[in-house]
């Protein structure tokens, strides 16, 4: 009887374990994707700070940064690390500037494929729109308690030398993304939580000047 | 430029051909790492550095750190702002682990700078190549029993510079 009872036990748990960890059928995720697109078209402008930590995981190490971002429709975007050091990456269409101390270096994102790819992976990231990319990522959503879990794989090889996943976390009250996480294939990972997030705040065109 | 690539090639060769590594800083009865430089001395345990890193034109930055791992192993990481890791070396008592490499910089003549220079810089190991292209110099400000809070490398021969600037250990 002991035994019966801890075999149900056992799978029920079992179960449990295989339901949380089984993504959503094609039907609900469409519905799910479909609200995230619909909020995305409502959104023009976004500004948050954010805590980055680079996990070491070999190492037991965790890496923490700080800083700010602004993003404005369609592709100017304005990423600003503050704490523990200084550093800016300003996205203005096909404009980069990077600000590193001193020293600034900027670049034209088509004269450069891999900065194309890159433009392109982190602006549908902050937006959420990245999992519409059939062509280069494969996608699957989870409903956890309190968000929705979008994994992407890339599908280029190139870049999954670099990305293994990315991980978008969805707030399931808004639905725009809360975290992400650029995960390696040696565990190692990256995860940006946006805290203090406005939605549609008037930006001015200045804070996303390359000149 | 000519003679650059053919004493790059050359030492790429000596390199692929040598059948045992040596490694310089190991001592070969206890396999230890030592002879650590007074900058990096026995109770070193981590360093975290804003780096930037020039190799020729191209420029990179982020983060540097610098972790013992026990008597024997040590592990170097860089990864840049974001996030990406653009190398992880692991020095062990008789050999240079490449854990991982950004594709552009797999080079073998920039990892054997790499391993030379940590090893100058971490060991107090003095280079025994003489060769102006692998030539390196190091600058570093430390003061007695604290880790370096500023460290310089450069190596002229292929215009490689690496700033490290203290953030925490």
């Amino acid at each position: 009887m002991i035994k019966l009872l801890f075999t149900i036990i056992i799978s029920g748990l079992m179960q449990a374990a295989i339901a949380q960890h089984n993504p959503m059928q094609k039907k609900d995720a469409d519905r799910v994707k479909q609200y995230i697109t619909e909020a995305t078209i409502k959104i023009t402008t976004i500004q948050s700070e954010f805590i980055q930590e680079k996990e070491l995981s070999v190492l037991s190490e965790k890496i923490i940064s700080k800083g700010i971002f602004y993003f404005k429709k369609e592709r100017q975007l304005r990423w600003e690390y503050l704490d523990p050091f200084k550093y800016l990456i300003i996205i203005n269409n096909d404009n980069l500037l990077v600000r590193d101390d001193n020293k600034e270096n900027r670049f034209n994102l088509q004269s450069n494929k891999v900065f194309r790819e890159i433009n392109k992976i982190i602006m549908g990231a902050v937006q959420g729109t990245l999992m519409n990319d059939v062509k280069n990522f494969k996608s699957s959503i989870y409903d956890e308690n309190s968000f929705y879990l979008c994994k992407l794989i890339p599908l280029n090889s190139k870049v999954k030398e670099s990305i293994s996943e990315i991980w978008l976390y969805f707030n399931k009250n808004d639905y725009t993304v809360d975290e992400l996480e650029l995960r390696e294939s040696s565990g190692d990972y990256t995860r940006i939580s946006f805290v203090s997030k406005q939605l549609n705040p008037p930006l001015s065109d200045e804070k996303f000047s390359v000149r | 430029m000519r003679n650059f690539l053919c004493v790059s090639l050359i030492l790429i060769l000596i390199s692929a051909c040598s059948p045992v590594r040596q490694t310089a800083g190991t001592d070969p009865l206890t396999g230890k790492l030592n002879s650590p430089s007074p900058c990096f001395n026995g109770t070193f345990e981590k360093a975290l550095y804003k780096a930037t890193l020039d190799i020729k034109k191209q420029h990179m930055s982020g983060f540097l750190l610098i972790k013992k791992i026990s008597d024997s192993v040590l592990r170097i990481v860089f990864a840049n702002e974001i996030g990406m890791t653009l190398f992880d070396f692991g020095f062990h008592a008789n050999e240079f682990k490449v854990h991982y490499v950004f594709e552009p910089m797999d080079r073998k003549l920039l990892l054997r700078l790499f391993e030379k220079d940590f090893r100058q810089l971490i060991f107090d190991v003095k280079p025994g190549n003489s060769n102006p292209i692998m030539k390196t110099q190091i600058q570093i400000e430390c003061q007695a029993g604290l880790v370096p809070g500023k460290i310089k490398i450069s190596n002229p021969g292929i215009k490689m510079n690496l700033d490290l600037r203290l953030i925490s250990q």
